[in-house]
């Protein structure tokens, strides 16, 4: 945006803004179609965009709002009412302003976005007046109205006089509309006093648009409008903060059918409210988020210098040194805090942006959905609620889409065919909370279960031995999606694995809660600020590591004195008794793979169950678990400073750290620890032997389909259908010798035979007069596998195999109430074509080899 | 003409392009990384910033250094962080021409040759031109 100048940057920093305003509005009023309110909201934007646009000469722009003023001209009057279709039209609309505001930010020109389209579509719902809506505002307008949507609507009410008041103010309104393009302010000289009132509209507008210099020019041409100027500033803010024109007191309850005290009950009229308001434009002002970047990276040095300071004091006797180090302390704390709440911004900002994605996906979907947001001034650091954003849109987007059911649906499950997503922050233990929560049909633990195994993310043993909090962690795994059917709006391998991390790389948490049937809830808890963060510094083998409180529950001291200090062990898995419950224990020594503390090292199993140590308990991931180190240190505000790629990749470290005594530590990323140890503490606790079965066999099937033969010998081998081909009968006089190898001719190939019962080791019967074939095929290549008998084709259950073992085969287990070997398919088929598995690229081998001769 | 910051490890004298140097300076208490690639020696507060130390001897694949010589620390500049490389004695800076520079020999292989740029003949030693990047990397 280089080469943009200012007041285009302002006009585009405005109108991105008054555009997600307009997004809320619109589909505020879709709800509500009968507020003036809102429908003075919109098209207070709308204009405000075209009268700039005009004086920017911006054309398309023009063009484009200038049609949908049109048709916000006949919705205010009351000449149509709002439908679906209006919304429709008015949403493309803003879609429309969008991609031209986004073409001029690129390139500084409004390049060649499409328009017409929407223009037409505008037109078209123009073109349609239906004659019905006449009637409406033939009803509003006798001044009639005030009293139904009084009742209605409170904070519009005087607005909505003032529109009723009389045909009279019309004209008025139309003049000081005008106004917006700033330079053509002088329009307003109707003098009438509604000018001043209705100056709300237009005044806040060009207030919205620009900066006083532009504005200036104003009184010069046209008197009427000068008291309206001085307040622009001030009005500007107004409209920023406040969605609904309506901050100010109504500062005149003059008689109802009075018109100039009917607009300022949206905004005070100019004198009476102008050194209040201008009070406050005097005391805000714009600041570059950079600037403020860049003084939270200061205070966050300062509180560096503060920690080392303090630890300077700690270690004198000097009384002067000492208060000026608390002092110091004091003063860095709230400055710390004083910038942290410049950086706030209200979490409303990112959800202004729900009702419309929620509006346009439930169409999408054919949900009916109603969106409920609570705690939206709820305040989070900037830059997090950047990062939190795709997160939570992407949380919203599931809950529309997987979470909440079809009306029909809900209406069976006797619940109301609309369901309620609600959007919750709130401030809990020094942490923002926010929460996505739906009433749709929940998640099914078991289903999470069986698609887990069904992609071969987890073993059918390890999610049985999972509860039901555990089974949901599943759905972060990267690759799951439980989506029956890719859809367009979700299951596009965005999944919530990359919510997790993404969250989690700002120091926060994601959990989840569901109850099948009656919803959802996904809740996220964010640190309050990305740059400072509070931490407990430990100790492990002599180095000191700083630990994130976001994870931390208690500490527990273990006494070295007492014999074995309370920690047991379920085989090889350390684990210690808190309140009555078996808490699995990680080493942080052993995570790290570093030499046990030279104080404690009883070393057994290489488990440090240390003399004296201390397990920090910690909540990762749903799960809780005992880290293991030496020592506690002290609880320290920490900065956070960025490691290198390469060690970020180590996947142990989310930062490191410069200490009060200047020595750097590294910051333990919790979950991950979490992730890696106890993923393999489930391991250690299944069962040995199962787990070599399952290691021998494909590891992610439990049952597959073998096939039982006779090999002679009363032996029977089991092979994996999977690869059979076919089964033939060869007559044994067919049968031929190449070198030392017996063939048939088969469909015009030669195909090697491979006789088990020779392969294994088998004797028995005479040789019959025909031969039993097994074709196994791959690729283009065919080998014979020769049987007695074929018994039969059985499920074989992988888990129940045995190991006894001998040459040619994998195992052994039980079919149909006998001992069945289980066939090494592959060693067998060697035997009869040892070029088998590799024929594919050996064949391309020869091509290649061919065409170099 | 391009200068060098010159500094050695055991018998050899290596070379960094002087513009990627931000300083030399004596060694700091290092923060050990366990699970760390081995030539990672560790990490440095550099007046509140904290730097990846590299130790060149591991890296160039070369014995570590006797017991108590401290080793100094070469801060350059690798795709806009600073990193120090661990080294054992600061040298000045030289300047050469292109004229005495010459490709590491055939011999040279391995990982080192990576390492290696080429070799500026000084009068009476070898200025061995250090791959900033890849010995940082």
């Amino acid at each position: 945006m280089g080469d943009i100048d200012d007041i285009v940057r302002e006009f585009l920093v405005e109108s991105y803004e008054n555009l997600d305003q307009l997004d809320r509005d619109l589909v505020a009023l879709e709800e509500s179609p009968g507020s003036r309110q809102l429908l003075s909201s919109i098209f207070r934007t709308i204009h405000t965009i075209k009268g700039t646009s005009g004086f920017l000469a911006f054309s398309r722009l023009e063009r484009v709002t200038h049609a949908g003023e049109n048709l916000l001209v006949e919705l205010r009057d009351g000449r149509r009412s709002m439908d679906q279709r209006t919304t429709d039209v008015l949403l493309a609309l803003t879609d429309s302003v969008r991609d031209i505001l986004g073409a001029i930010e690129g390139s500084g020109s409004e390049g060649s976005v499409e328009i017409d389209a929407t223009i037409a579509a505008i037109e078209a719902v123009r073109a349609d007046v239906p004659g019905a809506t006449a009637a409406a505002p033939a009803a509003e307008a006798p001044a009639a109205a005030p009293v139904a949507e009084e009742a209605a609507e409170p904070v519009a009410e005087p607005a909505a006089q003032a529109e009723a008041a009389g045909p009279a103010r019309k004209p008025a309104r139309k003049v000081v509309a005008r106004k917006v393009g700033a330079a053509r302010a002088a329009g307003a000289a109707d003098g009438d006093p509604a000018g001043g009132p209705d100056g709300e509209e237009g005044g806040s507008a060009v207030a919205t648009l620009l900066d006083e210099p532009v504005a200036a020019p104003a009184p010069a041409t046209g008197g009427p409008a000068g008291p309206g100027v001085p307040t622009v500033p001030a009005q500007r803010h107004a409209a920023e903060d406040v969605p609904a024109p309506a901050p100010a007191p109504a500062p005149a309850p003059a008689p109802v059918p009075a018109p100039a005290p009917a607009a300022p009950a949206a905004e005070p009229a100019p004198e009476e409210a102008g050194p209040g308001l201008r009070g406050a434009a005097e005391t805000s002002i714009r600041v570059d988020v950079e600037v403020l970047d860049a003084l939270m990276r200061q205070v966050g040095e300062l509180v560096l210098a503060r920690n080392q300071i303090s630890r300077l004091a700690q270690g004198t006797d000097e009384p002067e040194l000492t208060r000026s180090a608390q002092r110091l302390n004091l003063i860095a704390a709230e400055l710390q805090e004083g910038v942290m709440k410049t950086r706030m911004q209200p979490i409303e900002h990112v959800w202004s942006k729900m009702p419309r994605i929620v509006r346009d996906l439930a169409a999408a979907c054919q949900r009916e959905v109603q969106l409920e947001m609570v705690g939206g001034d709820t305040e989070l650091d900037r830059g997090l609620l950047e990062a939190v954003k795709d997160p939570l849109t992407h949380l919203v987007r599931n809950a529309v889409d997987h979470g909440i059911e079809p009306p029909a649906d809900r209406v069976a499950a006797g619940k109301t065919p609309r369901g309620t997503l609600a959007l919750r922050a709130y401030h809990a233990g020094g942490q923002v909370v926010v929460e996505v929560a739906d009433d749709g049909r929940g998640i099914d633990p078991d289903k999470v279960a069986a698609a887990a195994v069904r992609k071969g993310l987890r073993t059918p043993e390890q999610v049985a031995g999972l509860g039901q909090a555990d089974l949901l962690q599943l759905l972060f795994l990267p690759g799951f999606s439980t989506a029956e059917a890719v859809t367009k709006v979700s299951g596009r391998g965005v999944g919530m694995d990359v919510v997790r991390t993404k969250i989690e790389a700002t120091g926060g948490t994601v959990e989840v809660e569901s109850t099948v049937g009656q919803g959802t809830v996904w809740r996220l808890r964010i640190p309050l600020t990305l740059a400072i963060m509070p931490t407990l510094t430990v100790v492990c083998s002599g180095d000191v590591y700083a630990v994130p409180q976001v994870n931390l529950l208690e500490l527990v001291a273990i006494d070295g004195q007492r014999d074995q200090s309370g920690i047991e062990f379920v085989h090889s898995s350390p684990v210690y008794r808190l309140r009555g419950e078996l808490l699995p224990l990680v080493s942080l020594a052993s995570v790290l793979q570093l030499p046990a503390a030279p104080a404690g090292g009883t070393g057994g199993a290489g488990d440090d169950e240390g003399e004296g140590a201390v397990v920090a308990v910690m909540q990762a991931d749903g799960r809780r678990f005992g880290l293991l180190v030496d020592k506690v240190l002290s609880t320290e505000e920490i900065v956070v400073k960025p490691l290198s790629a390469r060690l970020k990749s180590i996947g142990i470290y989310a930062g490191a750290t410069v200490l009060g005594d200047g020595r750097v530590a590294l910051i333990l990323d919790v979950q991950s620890i979490a992730r890696r140890s106890l993923a393999g503490e489930a391991d250690a606790l299944a069962d040995e032997a199962q787990r070599r079965a399952l290691a021998d066999a494909a590891a992610t099937s439990e049952v597959e389909q073998v096939l039982v033969a006779g090999i002679g010998g009363g032996r029977r081998v089991a092979m994996p259908l999977a690869s059979v081909a076919r089964l033939e009968h060869v007559q044994l006089q067919d049968v031929e010798l190449v070198g030392g190898r017996e063939v048939v001719q088969y469909r015009g190939t030669i195909l090697p035979l491979a006789r088990l019962d020779r392969v294994l080791g088998a004797y028995g019967e005479e040789e019959a007069a025909e031969l039993l074939v097994v074709v196994y095929s791959h690729g283009n290549r065919s080998v014979g596998l020769v049987v007695h008998e074929i018994v039969d084709i059985v499920d074989d259950v992988v888990a129940r195999h045995s190991d006894i073992e001998d040459t040619g085969l994998v195992g052994s287990t039980v079919l149909g109430g006998r001992v069945t070997e289980l066939l090494d398919v592959r060693q067998a088929i060697l035997a009869a074509d040892a070029a088998f598995y590799d024929a594919t690229i050996s064949d391309e081998t020869y091509a290649m080899a061919g065409a170099l001769r | 003409m391009s200068q060098y910051v010159t500094f050695t490890l055991g018998p050899n004298l290596y070379g960094v392009d002087v513009t990627r140097v931000l300083e030399a300076l004596r060694s700091h208490t290092r923060t050990q990384v366990p699970l760390a690639p081995a030539t990672v020696a560790g990490l440095v507060n550099l007046r509140g910033q904290v730097v990846l130390t590299i130790d060149l001897r591991t890296r160039l694949e070369m014995p570590p250094r006797e017991g108590d010589v401290e080793p100094m620390m070469v801060v350059v500049q690798v795709d806009g962080e600073p990193v120090s490389l661990l080294v054992d004695e600061i040298g000045e800076v030289v300047e050469v021409g292109p004229g005495s520079f010459e490709s590491p020999p055939d011999t040279l292989t391995g990982e080192v040759r990576q390492l290696i740029l080429g070799a500026h003949k000084l009068e009476n030693r070898l200025l061995l031109v250090l791959d900033v990047d890849e010995a940082a990397a």
